[in-house]
C-alpha cells in the first residue's frame, strides 16, 4: 500500500518542515514484531535537551512561593505548554575536583564524577541514555541517537565538553551535528556489502587472538560498532519499503541562526521517534566553556559568546535572554511532538522529554538547584502541568532512578541517588 | 648481547611470558646508546624519606592538606611512608612540580629553604630512578585519526593530492615549501593560490569528509585515549571506504589503477584470482604497515573471488576487496606501538618505521622507509637518523607544521574569532579575507620556517622576522615602507613576505597575531587567557581548571567605591586564596601582553584613554611589556626549551607524559641545548629516545 510514494529527499532553502500527516502505519514492522505490546499501546520514548554552561537562576526561578512558576522571565514562554510540562526546582549532582564544565556535560547523566584511568584518560561511567538504550534500543534500528548543534570545528577542545553521552569509560557516544548525515543515516539507503562485512569481521577476529588484555577492549569497540551495524541492516530489511517515503525539506547550508538551527536538529529527533527508528534521543544544545560565537537570532544582532559572558556580570541579563531562547526552542519542540497523532493520542504523549543544564548557576560553576524540566505524559499517567520542589539536597540521580524505571529499566542504584523521585510518578 | 627494552625486561622476569624474539636484535647498533637504568632493588629513598620528606610534609604542607577536608582534596598526610609514596607517583608529581614552580606553598605561608627543596627533589628522582616504574596497563592499539586516516589513503591508494574536505587545515596551495632546500623563500605568492581548506571541494568526487577527531585535553588530536569509536564513526569508515572505491574519477588520480584494479591480460575465474592474489601480496603489507600472514591473505582473495563470481567484474571485485581493506581493523589501527610479536620476522622494524612515518608525516611509511624496515636498517642509530633525516627533506614533513605546529600553537581557534562588529568594524572590511587567515597563514609559514630552516627553537619566542602579506602590514599599523623585506613592486596584497620586524614588541609567537586574537574575548582582551595560553603552550605547564562554585571575577570586585579596571578586578580576585594559586602565576604572563588589542593590534593606552599597565616579574626578573617579557624568557630559556620537546613528544608519542618519561625528557633536551637548540635536534632527539624506539609492551 505504500508503492505508490518514492523516496524523495527535497532540499530547497526553506525552514525544515516535515511533511504530515505522518502515518502511524510506517513504523518499521520489526519493532512492532519485537515488543508484545505494541499492538495495543505505542512505545515510550525518552529524549534529553542539554544546555552548557548553567542558567541565570534568578530568572529561571520563582522568587517565593507567592509567585507562579511560570511567571519568571526566562520560564514564560512556557504558559502556553504549561498542562504538558512538569518543572522541577531543586536538584543537586555531586561535583569531584576537576574542570567544572567538562564535567558538568559528561557526567550530566551519570550524576558521578569522572575519574582518572592507568591509561591517561578521564574515564565517564555509562551515561543514563546509554543505559537505557541497551535494554528499549534493541527493538529498533539505532539503539539511540545522539544529536548536536555545534557545527564548529574547533580542534583545540577537548570532546569531555562536547559529549554528554558515552557507551563507558573513554568511550563517548560521537554525536552527530551535521543535519543532512543526520537524516541520510536514518532514512538513506545502506550500502553495506555483506561479503565485506563478513571478511573483517572474521579479520577482526583473528587479530584479537594476538592481542593484550587492554588492546581487546579497544577491539571491542570496533567489533561491537560493526555488529551494531549488521543489526541494524536486520532491522531496516524488515521496514525499508516504510522508510523510502520520509520526506523532509532541508535548508542549503547547515542554519548559521541557533534557533533556525536547533529547530531543524530537533524536527530530526522527532521524525526519528515518529518512524520509530529509534526511542532514545539526546540533542546537545551546544558544547560547554566553548568561546566560539554564536548568533542567537531575534536576540542579539550579532554573534556572541555564551561562556565568555556567563563570566562577566555585566551579561547577566543578555544571558538570561539566551536562556530564554533556548526555553522558546523547548517550546517549539514540544508542540512538534503534540502535533504529530500517534493512535489515540499524540508522540508527546508517549514521551519523556528532558531540558536541563549540567551547571545550576554557570557564573560560580555551581552543581547545585539545577535547571530542570519535563514535558510529555510518558504513557499517559505522568501528571503534567505542575511544580516539584524538592527538598534540599535531592540528587539529580534520584530523577534519573526515575526515568530509568520509567523506560522500563530498574536501576536499583545509580551515582548518588538515595531512591526514587516519588513527587513525579 | 640483547639489548631488550627494560619493560619487556620486566613482563618477563615477572610474568615469565615468552616471547618470540625477532630474529633481528633490536638494538644492534654500533654506536653508544644511553642505557636505561636497571630497576632498582635497594630502595635508597627509603631512609630519605624518614629525614627529609616527612619533615618538609610537617613543616610546609600539611597544615593545609590534610584529613578530610584538605584543601584541593589532596590529603598529604596519606603519605606516611616511602612504601605510600611509591603506590601514588603520579600525585607525587604534581606535588613536586607545585612545590619546584614555588606555586607551593602559597607565598603567604612559611617558605622552605632552597636547599630543603632541592633535597625534596633529590629525594624524588631517587624514588623515581627506584621504582623502574612503567606504565604497562594501557591499550597500544590506536586508530587513525583524521588526519592520518586520509593521508594513509592518499599514500596507500597513490594518489597525489588531498582526499577530503579537511576543515581546520590552513592550506596554501603553492610550491613555496622545497624542504631539501633548507630555505623558504622570500615571498609566498598567494595570487588565488591559497585557499582556506573548508571550501575546497573534495579531490575525489562524491566523497565525503572523515570524522572530527578532538583532541584530549593539553593533548593532540592523535592522543589514543580520545581515538574511541563509535557505532556512528565505524558506519562513516564504511561509507568513505565505497564513496572512496566508487568515485567516479578515482581511476584518473590514482596511481595504483592498472596496476591493482584492472585486470591486464587475465581472463577467466582462475586466472584473475590468481592475479588478485599476487597483487594483494604486495597490496595487503603496505595497508597494513606490517608483514602478513597466509591465513590474512587468504581471506582477502576469498573475498575477491567470491565478488568476482557475483559480479563478473574483475574491477568491481578489486574495489570491493580494497573497501574491506579500508574498513579492516589491521588498516584502521594503528599497532606500532605494541611490541609484541605478530610476526616472526623483523616485526619490531616495521613498527619503528610506522611510528616514525606517522610521527613526521603522519601517514604510512613510504617504500623506501619500509625497504630499510625490512633490512633491518633502523636497527642502528645511523641507519634510523639517515631514514630521519631523509623524511625531514621530504615534501610530507609538512605534516609536522599543519598537525604538530599548529594544534601546539592552537592556530586552529582563530576559525572562530569572531570580534565585536561594533567596537572592531574593521576586521570585516575585506571581502576575501579576514585578517584572521592571514594571521592563521602568517603563524604556519613562521612554524614552517623554523622547521625546514633548521633555526634555533628560541626564535619561537622572539625572532626578528617574520611573513607578512600587506593586509597585516596595514592591521598591525606597520609602515610598508619601514619593513625590510616587502618589495611594493609585486604588492599584491594577499601576498607574503620575508620580513624583518621594525620593531621589538612583535616577532615570535607569542606576540603574533593568531595567539592574540584567539586569546581575546569578543569585546576586550582576557589576560587571564593569555597567561593561560603561555602557561600552556610555552612552558607546557597549563594551569589547572578554575574550582567550581567560588566567587567570580565580577563580583569580587563589587564593593570597590568605583569601577575597577581590568587589572583591578583582577587583583580582587586574586585576594581569595584559591584563585591566587593560579591567578598570580597567569595573571601577569598575560598583562605582558595587555599593549595589544583583542583583535592584535598595537595600543599604547585602552580605548578610554587610561594607562595600561604590562609590567610583571618572572624568573626573578622584572619586565614592562611585551619586548622585556620575551626577552626575559629568552635569557632563561630552558622552561621552553624542556616544554616545546614534551608538546612535540607527546605528538610522537600519541599519549600524554608520565613521570617515567622523565629521565628521557631530561637526556633528549640535553642534547637539544648541546646542539644549539636545532629544530633537528629535537626532531632527533625524539626518534632516537628509549621512549620512541622501545615503547614498553603490555
Amino acid at each position: 500500500m505504500f508503492k505508490s510514494i518514492s523516496r524523495r529527499t527535497v532540499l530547497k532553502g526553506a525552514c525544515a518542515s516535515i511533511a504530515l500527516p505522518w502515518l502511524e502505519a510506517m513504523r518499521p514492522l520489526s519493532s512492532l514484531a519485537a515488543s508484545p505490546v505494541a499492538t495495543t499501546s505505542a512505545p515510550q520514548r525518552l529524549a534529553f535537551m542539554y544546555i552548557p554552561n548553567g542558567v541565570i537562576g534568578q530568572h529561571w526561578f520563582r522568587t517565593g512561593p507567592e509567585q507562579d512558576y511560570l511567571a519568571t522571565q526566562t520560564l514564560a514562554p512556557l504558559q502556553p505548554v504549561r498542562d504538558d510540562i512538569v518543572v522541577i526546582n531543586g536538584l543537586n549532582r555531586i561535583y569531584v575536583s576537576g574542570e567544572p564544565h567538562s564535567q558538568a556535560a559528561s557526567c550530566w547523566m551519570t550524576s558521578s564524577g569522572p575519574y582518572d584511568r592507568p591509561d591517561g584518560s578521564t574515564a565517564i561511567n555509562t551515561t543514563l541514555d546509554q543505559l537505557i538504550a541497551r535494554e528499549v534500543g534493541k527493538a529498533t534500528p539505532f539503539p539511540s541517537l545522539e544529536l548536536s548543534c555545534n557545527s564548529f570545528i574547533d580542534n583545540m577542545e577537548p570532546r569531555l565538553f562536547d559529549a554528554i553521552s558515552w557507551y563507558g569509560p573513554g568511550h563517548d557516544a560521537r554525536s552527530e551535528s551535521n543535519p543532512y548525515k543526520v537524516f541520510e543515516r536514518l532514512f538513506g539507503e545502506s550500502d553495506f556489502n555483506r561479503s565485506v562485512l563478513d571478511t573483517v569481521i572474521e579479520d577482526a577476529r583473528s587479530l584479537r587472538q594476538n592481542l593484550g588484555q587492554a588492546d581487546r577492549r579497544k577491539l571491542d569497540e570496533y567489533l561491537e560498532s560493526v555488529r551494531a551495524i549488521e543489526t541494524r541492516l536486520e532491522h531496516q530489511a524488515a521496514s525499508k519499503s516504510n522508510l523510502g517515503q520520509v520526506q523532509f525539506d532541508m535548508p542549503d547550508e547547515v542554519p548559521v541562526n541557533r534557533g533556525e538551527y536547533l529547530r531543524l536538529m530537533g524536527d530530526l529527533m522527532v521524525l526519528a521517534f515518529q518512524t520509530d527508528q529509534t526511542r532514545v534521543v539526546t540533542l546537545m544544545v551546544g558544547p560547554e566553556r566553548w568561546e566560539t560565537p554564536q548568533l542567537y537570532d531575534g536576540v542579539f544582532d550579532k554573534p556572541v559568546q555564551h561562556h565568555q559572558m556567563t563570566h562577566d556580570d555585566m551579561f547577566d541579563e543578555d544571558v538570561a535572554l539566551i536562556d530564554r531562547f533556548h526555553v522558546m526552542q523547548y517550546r517549539y519542540l514540544i508542540n512538534r511532538l503534540k502535533a504529530s497523532q500517534e493512535g489515540e493520542s499524540n508522540l508527546l504523549d508517549n514521551c519523556l522529554f528532558v531540558l536541563g543544564s549540567g551547571l545550576g548557576d554557570g557564573n560560580s560553576h555551581s552543581y547545585k538547584q539545577l535547571p530542570m524540566i519535563i514535558a510529555g505524559r510518558g504513557g499517559g499517567h505522568i501528571e503534567t502541568g505542575r511544580l516539584i520542589e524538592c527538598p534540599e539536597g535531592t540528587p539529580l540521580a534520584n530523577l534519573w532512578v526515575t526515568l530509568a524505571g520509567e523506560m522500563g529499566l530498574d536501576l536499583a542504584e545509580f551515582a548518588d541517588s538515595t531512591g526514587p523521585l516519588k513527587e513525579f510518578v | 648481547m640483547l639489548h631488550l627494552p627494560v619493560p619487556l625486561k620486566l613482563t618477563l622476569a615477572i610474568f615469565g611470558v615468552l616471547i618470540c624474539v625477532a630474529p633481528v636484535a633490536w638494538w644492534n647498533g654500533t654506536s653508544e646508546w644511553p642505557v636505561s637504568k636497571p630497576p632498582g632493588v635497594e630502595n635508597a629513598a627509603t631512609d630519605d624519606f624518614d629525614e627529609i620528606t616527612r619533615p618538609f610534609l610537617e613543616n610546609y604542607c600539611l597544615n593545609c592538606h590534610s584529613g578530610d577536608d584538605a584543601e584541593a582534596d589532596l590529603d598529604l598526610a596519606s603519605f606516611d611512608s616511602q612504601v605510600a609514596v611509591n603506590a601514588d607517583l603520579e600525585t607525587w608529581a604534581e606535588v613536586i612540580e607545585a612545590i619546584d614552580d614555588q606555586y607551593m606553598p602559597p607565598s603567604d605561608e612559611a617558605q622552605p629553604e632552597t636547599a630543603e627543596v632541592d633535597r625534596l627533589k633529590d629525594w624524588y628522582q631517587q624514588t623515581l630512578s627506584d621504582s623502574g616504574r612503567t606504565e604497562n596497563l594501557v591499550p597500544w592499539m590506536r586508530r587513525l585519526n583524521r588526519i592520518e586516516y586520509e593521508n594513509t589513503v592518499r599514500d596507500l591508494l597513490r594518489i597525489d593530492g588531498d582526499i577530503f574536505t579537511n576543515p581546520g587545515k590552513v592550506l596554501l596551495v603553492d610550491d613555496y615549501f622545497q624542504p631539501a632546500t633548507g630555505r623558504m623563500p622570500r615571498y609566498v605568492l598567494a595570487i588565488s593560490h591559497f585557499s582556506y581548506i573548508p571550501k575546497r571541494p573534495p579531490l575525489l568526487d562524491g566523497v565525503g569528509d572523515v570524522p572530527v577527531d578532538p583532541p584530549v585535553e593539553h593533548g593532540f588530536s592523535n592522543d589514543y585515549t580520545g581515538l574511541s569509536l563509535s557505532p556512528m564513526q565505524v558506519e562513516r569508515y564504511f561509507e568513505l571506504a565505497n564513496s572512496i572505491l566508487d568515485s567516479p574519477n578515482l581511476e584518473y588520480i590514482c596511481d595504483l589503477w592498472e596496476s591493482m584494479f584492472l585486470p591486464g591480460d587475465t581472463t577467466g575465474y582462475d586466472q584473475q584470482v590468481a592475479r588478485a592474489r599476487a597483487r594483494l601480496v604486495l597490496f595487503l603489507p603496505r595497508a597494513f604497515r606490517r608483514s602478513i600472514n597466509a591465513e590474512e591473505l587468504d581471506r582477502f582473495v576469498k573475498l575477491f573471488g567470491a565478488e568476482l563470481r557475483t559480479t563478473g567484474s574483475y574491477t568491481v571485485a578489486m574495489k570491493s576487496t580494497v573497501a574491506a581493506v579500508l574498513v579492516s581493523p589491521s588498516f584502521l589501527f594503528r599497532r606500532d606501538f605494541a611490541a609484541d610479536s605478530f610476526n616472526e620476522h623483523s616485526v619490531d622494524q616495521f613498527a619503528l618505521a610506522s611510528r616514525l612515518s606517522y610521527f613526521l608525516w603522519a601517514t604510512m611509511p613510504d617504500d623506501e622507509l619500509f625497504q630499510a624496515a625490512r633490512e633491518g636498517r633502523l636497527g642502528t642509530r645511523e641507519g634510523l637518523l639517515q631514514q630521519t633525516r631523509r623524511m625531514v627533506q621530504d615534501k610530507r614533513i609538512k605534516s609536522l607544521s599543519t598537525d604538530f605546529g599548529m594544534q601546539w600553537l592552537k592556530v586552529s581557534s582563530v576559525t572562530s574569532a569572531r570580534p565585536d562588529r561594533d567596537i572592531y568594524p574593521h576586521y570585516y572590511e575585506s571581502t576575501q579575507t579576514n585578517p584572521g587567515v592571514s594571521m592563521m597563514i602568517e603563524q604556519l609559514l613562521f612554524f614552517e620556517t623554523i622547521m625546514i630552516e633548521d633555526r634555533d627553537i628560541l626564535e619561537f619566542v622572539d625572532a626578528d622576522w617574520s611573513y607578512l602579506n600587506r593586509h597585516l602590514m596595514d592591521w598591525y599599523g606597520l609602515n610598508p615602507r619601514q619593513v625590510a623585506g616587502y618589495t611594493p613592486d609585486r604588492a599584491n596584497f594577499e601576498d607574503f613576505f620575508r620580513i624583518r620586524w621594525p620593531n621589538k614588541h612583535r616577532g615570535g609567537v607569542i606576540t603574533s597575531g593568531a595567539t592574540l586574537l584567539s586569546t581575546s574575548a569578543t569585546y576586550r582582551t582576557s589576560p587571564v587567557y593569555r597567561g593561560a595560553w603561555v602557561m600552556g603552550v610555552i612552558f607546557n605547564q597549563p594551569p589547572p581548571p578554575p574550582p567550581a562554585a567560588v566567587p567570580t571575577l565580577e563580583e569580587a570586585g563589587q564593593d570597590a567605591p568605583q569601577p575597577l579596571n581590568l587589572r583591578e578586578k583582577l587583583a580582587v580576585h586574586r585576594e581569595d586564596a584559591t584563585c591566587a594559586v593560579c591567578h598570580d602565576r597567569m595573571d601577569p604572563l598575560g598583562f605582558a601582553l595587555e599593549k595589544f588589542d583583542p583583535v592584535a593590534r598595537f595600543r599604547g593606552q585602552y580605548e578610554d584613554g587610561s594607562e595600561i599597565d604590562c609590567r610583571g616579574e618572572i624568573y626573578d626578573e622584572a619586565y614592562d611589556g611585551a619586548a622585556q617579557f620575551k626577552a626575559v624568557i629568552s635569557r632563561n630559556p630552558d622552561q621552553f626549551i624542556t616544554g616545546f620537546v614534551e608538546h612535540m613528544l607527546k605528538y610522537a608519542l600519541g599519549r600524554q607524559l608520565e613521570i617515567a618519561d622523565e629521565t628521557d625528557i631530561r637526556h633528549i633536551v640535553e642534547t637539544v641545548i648541546n646542539r644549539d637548540r636545532r629544530f633537528s635536534a629535537v626532531v632527533e632527539g625524539i626518534v632516537t629516545s628509549d621512549l620512541f624506539r622501545s615503547p614498553p609492551n603490555q
